[in-house]
């Protein structure tokens, strides 16, 4: 199962990291720039050690959230967070895409 | 190599603080012409300058007016240019706070570099009158008055996305971001930058910042592109666009009473139905002179808000395998089965 809600990508995966740590916040992803936050309801959100939430695990019904996203239902299971990326040409690099 | 104990260091950077405190609310005393002949006295001595000191000193709003009119002034064969930016302020400043530090903590003998510090003392007064931007000639010197505003991000560089880095009092100002030093009108002006602009401009720092201010939209608008791929993306999507969303956002900012939350989402749920997105591959029709290829874009179509939009990536001939690695995946992989 890949759920796209904007420029964050759910991909399930079998189980949630051990080496992750469980946060309290409901906010996988804030943009900066807007203040408008990819927020996961009903959803236990697992950081890695520099607060990046990579991981989420959804006990029943989930749904995803944002200010210009419809909110998805996310079924049962684990799911690995993935972060859209853009190219800047000048520093032949990638970086996440920031709203 | 002076060495400090922990309280030293801790003390030493106190007093940093508070020099780069005072630098940034402007706190330092307008010059005038007495302050201004005895800060030029100083530093005739301390530069051990043989030739008097110039009758005339000219206090200028800003460093831009110092050269306006020492461009009108005369030839240019015999000048001094001294303590060239704002930066000044960050760099000799903690110097000199550094110095004044070890000397307080009797960390510099005193006995031997007797005449080094005679000649610090005399140099932190000059700072602390408000010595900046000069150019000095043989028979007159410009000088400016300290900035009246200074922007800096957390690593204490000269940095506003919104306005001047540094303000001067008679409205003359300087742009930086992230340190580098722009035309104004990257700041006050961008929508008047054109394709020339971006061109034209041959440092690779200030196109990266360019590309990045414009953002790709701006940037693809702005540029000749052409299409070289077009494909669709199908996944079950919302059927209309256009819901209050920020307000479902705001009703679940906390996670308190999740029943409601619920219900609060599913009231402003929008139908799913399949759907095919169009994703679109462009490259610009030059190369980039910096690059040395053109440049590659991906448009697509948020489902969500309806908004066309652009994002930078790397040379592609298939607009998903393009699609797919911004999302760090091969084409494969990418399956989306629900998109918002």
């Amino acid at each position: 199962m890949q759920i796209r809600h904007g420029d964050v990508f759910l991909r399930k995966i079998e189980s949630i990291d051990k080496g992750l740590k469980k946060v309290e916040s409901n906010v996988i992803e804030a943009g900066e720039a807007t203040g408008h936050h990819h927020r996961g309801i009903n959803m236990e959100l697992y950081a890695d050690d520099k607060g990046v939430i990579r991981e989420v695990e959804v006990p029943q019904e989930g749904y995803l959230v944002h200010e210009d996203h419809y909110p998805i239902q996310v079924e049962k299971g684990a799911y690995e967070i993935v972060r859209q990326v853009e190219y800047n040409p000048y520093e032949e690099t990638a970086r996440r895409v920031m709203d | 190599m002076v060495e400090y104990s922990e309280k030293e260091r801790a003390y030493a950077a106190e007093m940093q603080q508070k020099y780069i405190d005072k630098v940034l609310e402007c706190g330092y005393p307008r010059l005038t012409q007495e302050s201004a002949k005895e800060i030029f006295t100083l530093l005739f001595e301390i530069a051990e300058e043989s030739r008097p000191l110039p009758k005339e000193i000219v206090i200028c709003g800003s460093p831009h007016e110092c050269q306006r009119l020492a461009n009108q002034h005369h030839n240019n064969d015999s000048w001094v240019h001294y303590s060239p930016l704002p930066y000044s302020y960050f760099t000799d400043g903690r110097y000199v706070t550094e110095y004044e530090a070890a000397i307080e903590m009797g960390k510099i003998d005193k006995d031997d570099n007797a005449e080094v510090i005679k000649n610090f003392w005399k140099y932190k007064k000059c700072l602390d009158n408000s010595l900046f931007y000069t150019l000095v000639f043989d028979d007159i010197i410009f000088t400016s008055q300290p900035p009246v505003e200074i922007h800096v991000n957390d690593n204490f560089t000269l940095d506003n996305r919104d306005g001047p880095s540094v303000l001067f009092e008679n409205g003359d100002a300087t742009y930086h971001i992230e340190g580098i030093a722009v035309p104004e009108k990257y700041v006050m002006d961008r929508d008047s930058i054109t394709r020339e602009d971006v061109v034209k401009e041959e440092n690779a720092e200030l196109r990266r910042l360019l590309f990045e201010l414009l953002g790709p939209d701006r940037f693809a608008e702005i540029m000749d592109l052409e299409l070289i791929d077009m494909q669709y993306l199908e996944s079950i999507a919302p059927e209309s666009t256009g819901h209050d969303l920020e307000n479902l956002a705001n009703k679940v900012k906390t996670k308190k009473n999740i029943p409601s939350v619920i219900s609060t989402i599913k009231d402003s749920y929008s139908s799913f139905i399949e759907k095919k997105q169009e994703v679109s591959l462009l490259k610009t029709r030059d190369e980039d002179s910096l690059v040395g290829e053109p440049l590659y874009f991906l448009r697509v179509i948020c489902h969500s808000t309806g908004r066309l939009y652009h994002l930078g990536v790397p040379k592609f001939n298939d607009a998903l395998e393009a699609l797919a690695w911004t999302f760090g995946m091969k084409k494969e992989e990418f399956t989306p089965h629900i998109e918002t």
